[in-house]
């Protein structure tokens, strides 16, 4: 009978004090999205977005008064390390702070150009960071778009992580690889490291006051050109362009058009909508639905060159330049159907010309030609090439050969007469 | 002096017979005729408890004079109103008895007997005992009482008893006719497409019932009768030659090793005979419909029926019986197998659901999505208890409402049923107490739990539940899944009459698959199940799958023959 | 209590399913094919040399003990060297059965205690799962055996699911360039895992109750086979998922790589998946480790009934657990070669060689008397 009391007892009490890790979820604070910055002293800083899940429900729930009335609300933090800056959130918050909840780590233009790898140690580190959160580097404030409001969600993080990871990337430059895929990237040979990049669009003015960022660039080629510099109007934020990286330190910016290059000689530009000259007169709009790359480098009397052979697929979505009298693209031709699929090529062509020279420009080997070297010849890596590849890598003859077919015209079979 | 003497005597008889074992042979007649003769006064003293009554009474023999004899039943039986004793002085001037239980007996058979014996021109009383048991007599069972033990038994089984004046044996002859409900569906248990039949109270009937089903003379019934003040009746129902010896060995050894002094119904029995008593999990099934009991006898299995229950019990049990209901037999198979899995889902989340919550929440919240898991913060938000001591508090006072509307009558039983949802649900969440996703969770947990058709009402799912509660609470999922373990260890070590009880899961075998998860077609059932039905493993010839294309015209020319037998056996 | 209180028995495909469950646990709990040795990228194809040679072991293990189909590894090595020598061989295999249990089980509480309840504090996660493995082994093998015959479904599926979930982020190239760093680095890492083998060794105690006889051996080799499939996929998969840099570099790869994907939109977290898998995994390993030490020894000291040492042997797996590694970084330290392959060679390699030896010796002197008494 004693016995029987005893162990009820125990077992209510260890119903009610619980054991060593209990964290009730009224004990927590939920970040849900983290940023990194450093300022001039070359203290990290740390600044988190955190949720008030009460009002995010909107109202219906208990009578007694909600915390707060927004959905969520910023902190920031200054350390010596990353994780200091973490913990030193944590004297202004009146609850336990949880990481492992976050949707996206933001990282800021000026911290990326001193370096990420303290932020990729601890990420890969801590038990509750996961590498699954995708991440991006911020072109603007950074503390400003965490504060800002998003109009699809009433928790920001959840738009920005959605907009890194679309379901069907519909702007060219998106390629969001989780922090997995960065580090992977990062710290294989010969490969380095492309984020995408969010531009704060209340007054693209980053902290040093110039105005930069991947929309300044003006677009050389002549025969393409894309709408791809709107924002919507409530957003806050606009994922265009990429950051290019040389092992963990930010070297610059890649616009739309040489992101879009890099993604294709990657195998990962589906979607992108590239406006071709129309053998008829005007632009012909073709969707790129696949892409398919293969990067091949040769080796022959101790000079390394790649041939990047890339086949595109796409259809046609729309055309201009239908004057009066003029019939459009006639699609039941076979030239000018080649024509159209040559001027297509020649724009995708153009796209990995403009990123191939970027990397050069910037020393950073994105496209991974490096790798592919490494992949396929690695007794030539070994041999040499590989310690001393960022200083060939501006004089490996790339060749770039496109393949371009499109499956159809659309809904329609041919151009309607006006 | 004398009564001193009487007082040692009564206690050294009753001092031996407890040592000699109560109830060792509980339904035997007639003691030994080489024992003294006990005067049945010393029933009068009132101060002879019921061990000692008992002691006197196993011993006392009819005597010849009838007056003895009424006097002893007087004394034995008190003047209960119910005996009824018709004296009669037939035409050759015996004094007879006749007498009865009023109640249990059919009153125009009683009747007969008066008229039978009233007309008996026999002038000598063992002449006429004997006459009647021989002939006179239009029942269709007669006995010979000799002693106490007899008479009372004929009595109260329902027989009338005879007496004669001048003779010390007495003829019992059937008139029962026992009151008892009409065979309606059971409650506990019902189908939709099958037999509306359920076992009753009365131990006869149902093994009528059981005779009705199979048909076969190998269904062999053995009785015995438990308990020393209820000497209620006991039967097992096996088919010879199926049921192996071992597994019949071992009931029966079972059976005869109870000593009690009442049994009423199947749940004693099942106390005394399962493999063990601290089992959570039934190691014993019960069941008031008999096709199941008739199903499980045909795999090779063991029924015990007892009086006075309409419950059966079957034995060996396995832990895939618990997910079988009646209607499996009837449904058609895929339905059967969708609903088999839903069963065995729906089990294992009543068992595990609240506790793995609780888990989650307070442990694990890097396991939940974030929007879920902000979603469910919020809802919680303001709720002043602790997430375990909310669940604890909503699955308890789910408890009570159970149990509550279990004893209501059915008129007050809405009411019931609306103050608890009105209760629980919108008033509790709307005062900030608990919150939506507990109440969701009980709900389901609940819910769940109805799903299995054995296992409804048993107190050990609700035990196990909150231990899971418990586990999760304090350890997290380690907690739950080290529970999982553990019930899944002290399962796998349980054996019910010797039967394996995690069958068919482990030990795995494949075949007896078919009646845990994936049902069959019937004409698909051509083994039995290895483990009880081994002795015969082959149930039906192969190859029997509905084809088109049998010609009617060569093959069903010929009409059905009532012996039956089926067109097999028909020589082809 | 049972109908049947005889010899205990247990199928052939159970003692099957403990040991894959035993093996595939350990090795894909720390994958030593990544973390221990230089193999990198080709560490697959270390796993499948480690296999082969396991295969191998596995049947020398398992054909000695079916020389003697109604001894234990005990009895016969008692037998075979002699009553001096067959005791301390069989007291390191009795030791053997111990430091499986504790290190697994201290593997396991790492991993709570990183990954999951970092304030729990380490003995209760130790003594917990020694108390459930002893208990287990008190219940007797035939309940070890059935409850890995039930647990053996959601095991394999929960690490085929788990793989699943990481295959949409599987990355070809990372597995590139394949077998170009040579041999060497491959069989660096192939000692650690063919090390971690030994637990091969209960089935020389088991062999006695295994039922049918006739396939014992083959079920025994088998289950050397599939663990190894399993490991090089794994491992496969690991590098591919994780790249090698990272997947070297990881304490427990598996869980990180379950940690770092994200399946669909809608199921993101798998990683409790693995940690379930490993859960049953160390519990069916744990508890037929802690039956046969506690057989072995209680057949060392002449003692009838093996359950009065089972506590015994539990608290002492607790002990060990506890007090032998002092922290991860020791714990990993152990694995590294060449401690511990020299370690398994010298303690298990070489006793087995030795009966071997003098098997075959007694089956010629038999097969020469024999002659000669013709």
């Amino acid at each position: 009978m004693r016995l029987s009391a005893a162990l009820v007892a125990l077992c209510l009490a260890l119903a009610s004090a619980g054991c060593w890790d209990r964290k009730e979820p009224d004990d927590m604070v939920f970040a849900v999205a983290l940023g990194f910055d450093i300022d001039d002293d070359g203290d990290y800083v740390a600044i988190a977005q955190f949720a008030n899940p009460v009002a995010v429900k909107g109202g219906v729930g208990p009578s007694s008064q909600p915390a707060g009335s927004a959905p969520f609300w910023t902190n920031c933090a200054k350390g010596r390390t990353p994780f200091d800056a973490l913990a030193n959130l944590s004297p202004a918050l009146s609850r336990e702070m949880t990481v492992s909840n976050i949707e996206v780590l933001l990282i800021s233009e000026r911290l990326a150009k001193r370096g990420i790898a303290p932020i990729m140690d601890l990420v890969a580190r801590d038990n509750e960071l996961r590498l699954a959160v995708s991440t991006a580097v911020v072109d603007g404030s950074l503390k400003s778009l965490l504060e800002s409001q998003f109009p699809e969600d009433p928790i920001p993080a959840l738009s920005i992580q959605r907009m890194l990871n679309p379901i069907h990337f519909i702007d060219p430059s998106a390629m969001s690889p989780g922090l997995l895929q960065s580090i992977t990237d990062m710290l294989r040979p010969g490969q380095d490291l492309l984020l995408p990049a969010l531009r704060f669009s209340a007054g693209a003015v980053s902290e040093s006051g110039e105005e930069r960022g991947p929309d300044r660039e003006s677009d050389s080629s002549s025969n393409s050109r894309s709408a791809m510099d709107s924002t919507s109007p409530g957003s806050p934020v606009t994922h265009i362009g990429s950051a290019a990286f040389h092992r963990d330190k930010m070297i610059g910016w890649l616009d739309g058009h040489e992101s879009r290059g890099a993604n294709f000689a990657r195998t990962r530009g589906q979607h992108a909508p590239i406006s071709v000259q129309s053998p008829a007169g005007g632009l012909v709009s073709i969707h790129v639905a696949q892409v398919e790359s293969t990067v091949t480098p040769r080796y022959m009397n101790e000079d390394v060159s790649v041939l990047i052979k890339v086949k595109v697929e796409g259809h046609v979505q729309g055309q201009t330049g239908l004057e009066e009298g003029q019939a459009g693209v006639n699609f039941a031709n076979p030239e000018s159907l080649r024509d159209l699929r040559s001027c297509l090529a020649q724009c995708v062509r153009e796209d990995i010309e403009h990123a191939l020279a970027k990397s050069r420009e910037y020393r950073s080997d994105f496209i991974g030609l490096g790798n592919a070297v490494y992949r396929r010849l690695p007794r030539v890596w070994k041999a040499g090439i590989g310690g001393r590849w960022y200083e060939l890598l501006p004089y490996v003859q790339v060749q770039v050969e496109v393949e371009a077919t499109l499956t159809s015209s659309g809904l329609l079979r041919e151009s309607l007469h006006y | 002096m004398a009564f001193n003497l009487v007082r040692a005597l009564i206690s050294r008889f009753a001092r031996r017979t407890r040592r000699g074992g109560f109830g060792a042979s509980p339904g035997r007649s007639s003691p030994s005729s080489g024992r003294k003769r006990i005067d049945p006064e010393l029933l009068a003293d009132d101060s002879l408890d019921v061990g000692a009554r008992k002691a006197v009474t196993d011993r006392l023999a009819l005597d010849a004079r009838l007056a003895e004899n009424l006097r002893m039943l007087e004394l034995a039986a008190g003047p209960s109103p119910d005996i009824i004793v018709r004296r009669i002085a037939t035409d050759a001037s015996l004094d007879i008895a006749v007498i009865n239980l009023q109640g249990i007996v059919d009153q125009e058979r009683i009747e007969g007997v008066v008229r039978a014996v009233s007309s008996a021109g026999v002038a000598s009383a063992p002449e006429l005992i004997s006459e009647l048991g021989a002939h006179l007599l239009r029942s269709s069972h007669v006995k010979t009482v000799s002693s106490f033990t007899d008479l009372w038994d004929a009595l109260s089984g329902g027989l009338a008893v005879v007496l004669a004046d001048g003779h010390n044996q007495g003829l019992a002859c059937s008139a029962q006719s026992f009151k008892t409900r009409p065979i309606q569906e059971p409650p506990t248990d019902t189908t939709l497409r099958g037999p509306r039949q359920g076992f009753i109270e009365d131990l006869t009937t149902n093994l009528a019932i059981l005779r009705q089903w199979i048909r076969t003379p190998n269904l062999w019934i053995e009785e015995t009768r438990l308990g020393h003040l209820t000497q209620t009746r006991l039967a097992i129902a096996y088919v010879k030659g199926l049921a192996s010896e071992e597994l019949l060995a071992e009931v029966r050894q079972r059976i005869q090793r109870i000593e009690t002094d009442s049994v009423l119904g199947t749940g004693p029995v099942e106390d005394f005979i399962q493999d063990t008593h601290l089992s959570f999990f039934p190691l014993i099934l019960r069941t008031e419909r008999p096709d199941r009991v008739v199903g499980n006898l045909l795999e090779g299995r063991v029924a015990i029926m007892v009086q006075n229950s309409p419950f059966a019990l079957v034995a060996p049990m396995d832990y895939g019986m618990l997910f079988q209901s009646a209607d499996d037999y009837y449904e058609p198979v895929p339905i059967v197998f969708v609903i088999s899995v839903l069963r065995v889902i729906a089990f294992w989340t009543s068992i595990l659901l609240p506790g793995a919550f609780v888990a989650v929440l307070t442990f694990h919240h890097e396991l939940l999505p974030t929007s879920l898991l902000l979603r469910i913060v919020g809802d919680r938000a303001g709720v002043p208890f602790p997430v375990i001591v909310e669940v604890f508090l909503m699955e308890l006072t789910f408890e009570l409402l159970r149990e509550a509307g279990l004893r209501l009558p059915r008129a007050v039983g809405s009411a019931v049923t609306i103050v608890g949802a009105l209760v629980l649900g919108e008033a509790a969440i709307n005062a900030g107490l608990v919150s939506p996703s507990v109440i969701i969770v009980v709900a389901t947990t609940a819910i769940a739990s109805f799903i299995l058709p054995t296992f409804s009402f048993d107190i050990s799912a609700r035990l196990l539940r909150f231990a899971f509660i418990v586990a999760g609470g304090s350890i997290g999922l380690f907690g739950v899944q080290y529970g999982i373990i553990m019930v899944v260890l002290i399962l796998a070590s349980r054996r019910s009459f010797g039967h394996p009880y995690l069958a068919p899961v482990a030990p795995f075998i494949g075949g007896g698959w078919k009646d845990y998860l994936f049902r069959t077609w019937h004409w698909a059932k051509t083994m039995r199940p290895k483990l009880t039905g081994g002795r015969e493993p082959i149930r039906a010839p192969g190859g029997q799958m509905p084809r088109p294309g049998a010609s009617p015209e060569s093959e069903g020319l010929q009409q059905l023959q009532p012996e039956g037998g089926g067109a097999k056996s028909k020589g082809r | 209590m049972k109908m049947a209180e005889a010899r205990e028995i247990i199928a052939n495909r159970q003692l099957a399913a403990i040991l894959f469950m035993m093996r595939t646990t350990v090795v894909i709990s720390f994958v030593p094919l990544l973390t221990t040795g230089n193999a990198a990228q080709d560490a697959w194809a270390a796993g499948l040399i480690a296999g082969l040679l396991l295969t191998l072991a596995a049947w020398g293990i398992a054909e000695l003990a079916a020389r003697y189909p109604r001894l234990t590894v005990v009895d016969y090595s008692r037998m075979l060297l002699g009553r001096f020598l067959g005791t301390i061989v069989s007291l390191v295999i009795s030791w053997h059965f111990l430091l499986i249990a504790a290190t697994d089980i201290r593997i396991y509480a790492e991993l709570m205690r990183v990954a999951f309840m970092p304030n729990t504090p380490i003995w209760f996660t130790i003594v917990a799962m020694a108390f459930l493995a002893s208990l287990a082994a008190w219940f007797g093998i035939e309940p070890i055996g059935r409850a890995a015959d039930a647990f053996l479904p959601i095991f394999a599926a929960f690490v085929a699911l788990t793989l699943l979930g990481a295959v949409p982020s599987f990355n070809v190239h990372n597995l590139q360039p394949a077998l170009a760093r040579g041999l060497r680095p491959v069989l660096s890492s192939v000692w650690t895992p063919l090390g971690i083998g030994l637990q091969w060794i209960s089935a020389g105690m088991l062999f006695p109750f295994l039922i049918p006889q006739n396939r014992r051996v083959h079920s025994v080799v088998l289950a050397a086979v599939l663990p190894s499939a399993v490991l090089a996929v794994v491992a496969a998969m690991l590098v591919g998922v994780l790249g090698t840099d990272l997947g070297s570099k990881s304490l427990f790869p598996f869980l990180k790589m379950a940690r770092s994907v994200r399946p669909t939109r809608t199921i993101e977290r798998i990683e409790i998946l693995g940690t379930v898998a490993w859960g049953l995994g160390l519990f069916a390993g744990g508890s037929t480790m802690v039956y046969c030490g506690s057989r072995a020894l209680s057949q060392i000291l002449r003692i009838t009934e093996y359950r009065k040492i089972v506590p015994v042997f539990g608290v002492l797996v607790a002990l060990y657990s506890m007090y032998a590694y002092k922290d991860a970084f020791q714990l990993v330290r152990f694995f590294r070669p060449p401690g511990f392959p020299l370690l398994i060679a010298l303690t298990a390699g070489v006793p087995y060689a030795l009966m071997w030896a003098s098997h075959i010796a007694r089956h010629l002197l038999r097969r020469r008397t024999g002659r000669q008494d013709r």
